[in-house]
């Protein structure tokens, strides 16, 4: 007898529909998959048997065949575990649905007790699944909250084979499992930019980054409070839009870093140590798994010490700052993963790191200096606007440095120069200032006729490159809009300096 | 200069110094009668043991010595012994003078009165100008600059004394045609243009580790004094200033401040004895011959730093003096706004009025 029951599947950040059908004829007792399934898939019917077993119900004897169409498409995963044996189930007449199984997807991986376990990817596939017209899923329990953001999707959360099957039999007996409240999720809530005690400077260019979206590299000697002030600049970041929240959960959702988490609108913070390597940095894997970066996506992207990452590395990282996407090519196919994030970047002044520090000495000689910074080349270098230089405070005056502005004041400006840039932008479909191109400045950036006599006569004087110029540009156009003028001004262009990039 | 071509040879031997070179020559009269003389000739020289014969004997190459001749050439070295008329006389009085020197550039910078000028590699700001400084003012006052070349003060004084066309020596401890270090390469080329590069080894030596003590005894072997402007508790510069004393020369330092660890060093001279140095004038009233001349080439520039910006009525300008200081101060004391300050270090930065220094720290300049 033959059955049909709908599962799913996802590559890169799209989710597919899979149709699991099974066919149970006379003959030799025997089990197979068909449809490209990889090993995890295959290993399936192992799970299968004892589940079904273990349930209470009885594993047909007869010859089974398994197809999972589209069959060109590899299938990866333990999720076809519950579908697959639903699908026995059926075709052997055990279980009679008591409703049509045409817009119902099941998803879920088995353990030989028949318990069914949380997997992978729920959100992509959810969301997938309501596109194609499916208006029901069965899924693990442990899943059901995640999917539940898709509106207008009956979402059936199970614990076990046994639960599947009484709700196939008898649907109106289901219980709604209670929403478990979740307090507003604010991870990062406990750090604040007013633990930071003086540094004013670096607080101010992070602000100015988080406004303008401006890639940014703390330069400082071990010590000097990089990693902390960094951490903190998620907190000034706007909330997240709707959209722009979904789009992350899903990248969570598919990498399974969601921890319990229903939907993320706090703009995430990565900090990949400097051994990692280029393909967990951008991505990677046969059916590539999205990397740091799309991780980052929306939020920030913290490489501390970036001349140690290989240089590989830093290389790979080239493409998606720019493009503002992944994309990673596979015999079979390329996948695209949004990494959209603000690059912050931190590095020793030297390789001892107490250059320019006035209680240690420096042993490094001026090639040491150009060597470390070498490492980093100078089309990543480009692509961050500012530079800030940050010192140890020495621990007698830490008490008298004062915290200043709170996260939420700091945060308050960038959300109001944020909107200044949208309505100003929108025109050209940009968002922020830093990705303004040179011709856009021109017509964009409203730079009064003495600020650009200033810029012009100084540039030189501060052996700034013609790079370094549009930069400065950039950089105060973010600083007028946190100001909330209309046009550049002098004193613009003059703070904008003070961060220019030097090494 | 057939004279000179064994010379060569025989200072080029490691292990022997001047004083086994004066017995040899002493004994055998002329270095060419050493090259030629056979082991049992060696063995009556007094002072001259087995070990000593060996090297000289092992050394005696003909192909190796044409090729040293070769690279003096290539390189437009010329050499100095000790029996010469250039021979600086100072340096004839300390103990173990070399006995050939290796010079490039212009002679007659070993003529004239010559003061040291040395310190820490790894200077600070203040020290480097102070060095500069110092340097430019001795050489306006007639005198020669001389020092050893390396990274930080060093560099510095010889870069003051050629601002304003002094003439200056750079004592090194490698080979006149060894880069030593590599970031000097213009310097060198100013140096052997406007002044003489000097050294006691021979071309192709590398500058190893233990040939840096012994060229301190030359610096202020050629000096009237030594001026230690910057030095950290166990910088080579001290060295220097323990040969100046030991060669009875004058030895002057420059005060720091005591927090400072580039200037451990020097205050613990002053402690010691050594002569604070406050003002160029400092220095030279030790050498009243030096005070006359100077005296009537009299210009104002004459503190040996910027005179400050204390008398200016900005608020924030008055705060930035010779002690670099941090911008989180700066702001704290101004009462400003972080992007005002900002853009206001960017305006007297403009002007040349003030100087960033590494990890926001800012100087009068």
């Amino acid at each position: 007898m033959l059955s049909k029951v709908y599962s799913c599947c996802f590559f890169g950040m799209d989710g597919y529909c899979v149709e699991i059908e099974t066919f149970i004829s006379n003959g030799l007792p025997s089990c197979q998959i068909v449809g490209l399934p990889d090993a995890a898939v295959n290993e399936s019917k192992e799970r299968v048997r004892s589940a079904i077993k273990n349930s209470g119900m009885e594993f047909p004897l007869k010859r089974i065949t398994v197809n999972m169409a589209p069959a060109d498409i590899r299938k990866e995963g333990a999720f076809y575990d519950l579908p697959i044996a639903v699908g026995i189930l059926l075709s052997s007449g055990q279980v009679e649905p008591a409703f049509p199984m045409e817009d119902t997807a099941i998803i879920g991986e088995l353990s030989l007790g028949g318990e069914v376990k949380k997997v992978k990817g729920i959100l992509t596939m959810a969301i997938a699944l309501k596109e194609m017209g499916f208006s029901r899923i069965i899924l693990p329990r442990d899943n059901a909250e995640e999917a539940s953001i898709v509106e207008n999707m009956e979402i059936i959360g199970i614990k076990s084979l046994d639960e599947a099957v009484e709700y196939l039999k008898a649907p109106e007996k289901y219980k709604q499992p209670k929403k478990s409240e979740h307090p507003p999720e604010a991870p990062g809530a406990e750090l604040d930019l007013s633990d930071v005690r003086g540094q004013e400077n670096a607080k101010r260019a992070l602000e100015i980054a988080a406004a303008g979206m401006h890639n940014i590299i703390l330069i400082g000697p071990p010590g000097s409070g990089k990693t902390m002030l960094a951490r903190r600049l998620p907190t000034i970041l706007p909330d997240l839009k709707e959209e722009q929240a979904l789009e992350v959960t899903k990248i969570y959702s598919i990498a399974g870093k969601l921890e319990g988490k229903s939907i993320i609108r706090v703009p995430p913070f990565r900090a990949p140590h400097h051994t990692i390597s280029a393909a967990s940095l951008v991505g990677g894997g046969t059916i590539p798994r999205p990397g740091e970066i799309s991780l980052a996506h929306q939020g920030v992207l913290f490489l501390d010490e970036l001349p140690e990452f290989s240089r590989r590395v830093l290389e790979a990282l080239r493409q998606p700052v720019e493009n503002e996407v992944i994309t990673v090519s596979r015999v079979n196919a390329t996948f695209s993963f949004p990494a959209k994030f603000l690059l912050a970047a931190s590095a020793n002044p030297c390789p001892c790191g107490y250059y320019g520090d006035h209680t240690r000495e420096c042993r490094c000689s001026p090639r040491d200096i150009q060597k470390y910074f070498g490492r980093i080349s100078g089309p990543l270098m480009d692509r961050i606007d500012l530079q800030v230089e940050i010192s140890r405070v020495p621990v007698q005056d830490l008490d008298r440095r004062k915290g200043g502005a709170t996260s939420a004041e700091v945060k308050e400006r960038v959300i109001r120069a944020r909107e200044i840039q949208y309505n100003r932008l929108k025109g050209k479909g940009l968002l922020y200032n830093s990705q303004l191109s040179i011709k856009d400045i021109e017509q964009n950036c409203r730079v009064s006729a003495r600020a650009m006599d200033f810029l012009n006569s100084t540039y030189r004087r501060l052996g700034l490159s013609a790079r370094g110029y549009v930069k400065v540009l950039k950089v105060a156009r973010t600083i007028a809009d946190l100001e909330e003028k209309g046009g550049v001004e002098v004193e613009d262009i003059a703070e904008a300096l003070q961060y220019r990039i030097t090494s | 200069m057939e004279q000179d071509k064994y010379l060569i040879w025989l200072s080029g031997i490691r292990n022997i110094g001047g004083i086994r070179i004066k017995r040899l020559i002493e004994h055998f009269g002329s270095a060419k009668s050493v090259w030629e003389a056979g082991r049992e000739d060696l063995e009556k020289v007094k002072g001259i043991d087995r070990g000593v014969i060996r090297q000289i004997l092992a050394h005696k190459n003909e192909a190796r010595l044409e090729h040293c001749l070769y690279s003096l050439e290539r390189h437009n070295i010329s050499t100095i012994p000790i029996t010469s008329d250039y021979y600086p006389a100072l340096l004839k009085e300390i103990y173990n003078p070399p006995y050939l020197l290796y010079v490039k550039g212009d002679r007659k910078a070993l003529e004239g009165n010559c003061i040291a000028i040395v310190g820490s590699r790894n200077a600070s700001y203040y020290g480097k100008k102070v060095a500069f400084k110092l340097a430019e003012q001795l050489a306006r006052a007639g005198f020669n600059i001389v020092s050893g070349f390396a990274r930080g003060i060093d560099s510095y004084a010889h870069k003051g004394a050629l601002a304003v066309g002094g003439k200056t020596i750079a004592v090194m401890g490698n080979g006149l045609d060894v880069v030593y270090p590599r970031e000097n390469y213009q310097l060198m080329k100013e140096i052997s243009g406007g002044g003489l590069l000097l050294s006691e080894y021979p071309p192709g030596t590398s500058p190893l580790r233990g040939n840096f003590p012994a060229r301190n005894r030359l610096i202020s072997g050629l000096s009237l004094g030594v001026v230690v402007v910057e030095a950290s508790e166990r910088s080579g510069a001290l060295i220097t200033a323990d040969f100046a004393l030991e060669q009875n020369r004058e030895v002057f330092a420059v005060p720091g401040n005591i927090n400072s660890a580039t200037s451990a060093g020097t205050n613990n001279l002053i402690k010691q004895g050594a002569k604070i140095v406050n003002r160029v004038e400092d220095i030279l009233e030790e050498f009243p011959f030096a005070m006359l001349q100077s005296r009537e080439k009299k210009d104002d520039d004459n503190g040996l730093i910027g005179a400050g910006t204390g008398k200016t009525e900005d608020k924030v300008l008055r705060m930035i003096g010779q002690q670099p200081v941090h911008i989180d101060d700066l702001l704290s004391e101004s009462g400003l706004r972080i992007n005002q300050l900002n853009a206001l270090l960017t305006h007297y930065e403009v002007e040349g009025l003030i100087q960033r220094l590494p990890g926001n720290y800012f100087v009068a300049r």
